[in-house]
């Protein structure tokens, strides 16, 4: 790979099922290899139920996979806990969609921020205001702000209330699930540039979960797409555009409304189909939906192979 | 067809309006997307036009004609002939909007029959049949279902057959396809765009999304603060607008290959 840099975090062919209804088995994740580099971006992109916030999840050390495992820094943490969970918690942190939901109304934003400073014992209490200040600054916010309550906020302040809160322990990684989904397209692009600044300062690593391609490809060094569960194709951020391959990810591409877009473009009738529920099953999990698909893709599921330097699909086309 | 003159939007006892001064001029099987931030008043437009303001709103001014009579003078006997029959909406989750237990069959059937004489056997058949124009696959399924039974896509879908029922003049869809995956996204907006070609309705297309709105509208509004900042074709919307703030919103949206942040 062309990846020059420290490796933070690695999934190793992680599996994750839940029970699902008439004695099915849902496959959230399966066999999922990822890597997080310091100081880059990972895109994650799927349609909802695709699986990629429960992979969040695990790398979060909030769910544990059924199969495959978890290295940070070459560490196995898959089955770390107690004590040990809680150190490692420090090293990743978070960043929610919806940052009206994410804060305790009764907290004042100070408290908010250096909550989990005080629960690591890294500041005493009279620091708070202090401390929260500073953060404040860090993301773009008048030091006021520390005595203030969320509600008092817009959806674009609360959200750098959030990256404050996810910034204090000092994370290698931080994970933003839809983390500017819920916000206005101008507010959007100052959040994203916000991140991108604090990457470049900090080196952090970030995986950040989305399902507005156009959004992931622009953030984002690399790209996974996801498909019920499966990887389909990884790719650099700046080559999805123009060089995906996979079908799933050239149909996603095709979906985005730009505004660069040719209008006269008619749009091609395509067969739905509820995701998220499905059984274990062998052949491509695209394959219901899939354009090109040939006889092979009823039998076998097609394995992640490289085509390019950096550049994974996962497709009996390119196999 | 439609035409809203001056109009402003006042709730309760702010004295600030929502909306105001907003001018539109609508044209048979126009498609008109009125885009904008949230808060920008763009929803309490659609919802002053179909008469259902929440909260107190009211028009403190101005006027709306629709086919040429007033929409603020009419009594509930009048909007009762205009809603449903000649002007329909449809909103962001139309399963919302449907009764939870009960199926998609026996609302469709009740709608049908309280704004037309028909049996109830007729009125299941014109039911079936408009949810398989809406390329929904097995129509009789789909009535007898219940709205948790379906996904997202299939909800909405079936939001638009009934709302298309009765080949409306004038369709309001508000946010129609926010709660969508892309593909799915990409298909009501195919099917909205097939609906004004079949039966040459106008559609008034509320969205954040100016990807959506830019796709499929003749004429794009550009709302902030309950005033209409830009309004005009989408060429000269997107490559000269004449509002600073729609060129920063224009300048926000990402695009597949545009400007990069890493």
């Amino acid at each position: 790979m062309s990846e020059v840099g420290t490796r933070i975090l690695e999934a190793r062919h992680i599996t994750k099922r839940y029970p699902a209804p008439n004695r099915r088995t849902l496959l959230a994740c399966q066999d999922v290899s990822l890597d997080f580099y310091q100081g880059k971006t990972l895109g994650i992109v799927g349609e909802s139920g695709c699986g990629k916030s429960t992979l969040m999840r695990m790398v979060m050390s909030l769910e544990r996979p059924d199969e495959g495992r978890l290295f940070y820094r070459g560490k196995d943490i898959t089955d770390i806990k107690g004590e040990e969970l809680r150190r490692h918690r420090q090293k990743i942190q978070m960043v929610f969609q919806d940052p009206a939901e994410a804060f305790s109304p009764k907290m004042k934003v100070m408290d908010i921020i250096c909550e989990p400073l005080l629960n690591f014992k890294r500041i005493k209490g009279s620091e708070r205001e202090e401390t929260a200040r500073r953060y404040l600054e860090m993301v773009e916010l008048p030091g006021d702000f520390a005595r203030r309550y969320p509600h008092s906020m817009s959806g674009g302040q609360r959200q750098r209330v959030g990256i404050a809160r996810a910034l204090v322990l000092e994370p290698e990684l931080i994970v933003c699930d839809e983390a500017t989904s819920a916000l206005d397209v101008s507010v959007q692009k100052s959040i994203i540039e916000l991140l991108v600044r604090l990457q470049r300062e900090k080196g952090i690593a970030y995986g950040f979960v989305c399902h507005d391609m156009a959004l992931v490809q622009s953030l984002s060094h690399r790209v996974a797409v996801m498909y019920l569960g499966n990887i389909v194709e990884e790719l650099p951020g700046e080559e999805v555009a123009a060089g995906c391959l996979h079908p799933y990810t050239r149909t996603m591409v095709e979906a985005v409304f730009d505004l660069r877009m040719d209008f006269g473009k008619p749009i091609e009738p395509m067969e739905s189909v509820s995701a998220g529920q499905q059984d274990i099953y062998a052949g491509c999990p695209f394959r219901s939906r899939c354009p090109r698909r040939m006889e092979i893709c009823e039998s076998r599921r097609p394995a992640l192979k490289e085509v390019a330097s950096g550049h994974r699909v996962a497709c009996h086309l390119y196999a | 067809m439609l035409n809203i003159q001056e109009m402003s939007v006042v709730y309760g006892e702010n004295p600030e309006p929502a909306v105001r001064d907003f001018c539109l001029s609508m044209k048979e099987g126009e498609i008109v997307g009125i885009v904008g931030e949230s808060g920008s008043g763009k929803t309490t437009v659609v919802r002053a036009v179909l008469g259902c303001l929440p909260g107190g709103g009211f028009i403190s001014q101005g006027d709306i004609l629709f086919e040429g009579s007033s929409l603020t003078r009419l009594d509930a006997e009048g909007w009762r002939s205009i809603r449903g029959t000649k002007m329909s909406m449809i909103f962001q989750d139309s399963g919302a909007t449907l009764n939870p237990v009960r199926k998609i069959g026996s609302q469709y059937v009740e709608y049908i029959r309280a704004h037309q004489n028909m049996t109830k056997k007729e009125a299941w058949k014109r039911g079936r049949e408009m949810l398989e124009r809406m390329s929904l696959p097995d129509g009789e399924h789909i009535m007898q279902s219940y709205a948790f039974q379906l996904s997202g896509g299939m909800r909405q879908r079936v939001g638009i057959a009934m709302a298309m029922t009765f080949q409306p003049r004038l369709l309001l869809a508000d946010e129609p396809t926010s709660a969508l995956d892309v593909t799915t996204q990409a298909q009501i907006v195919r099917q909205m765009l097939k609906m004004r070609e079949s039966y040459g309705t106008g559609i008034i297309l509320v969205t954040h999304n100016l990807g959506v709105a830019a796709y499929m509208a003749d004429t794009l509004v550009v709302m902030k603060e309950g005033r209409i900042v830009d309004m005009g074709d989408r060429a000269q919307i997107l490559h000269h607008p004449s509002s600073a703030y729609t060129r920063k919103l224009l300048d926000s949206v990402p695009s597949m290959g545009g400007e990069r942040f890493v």
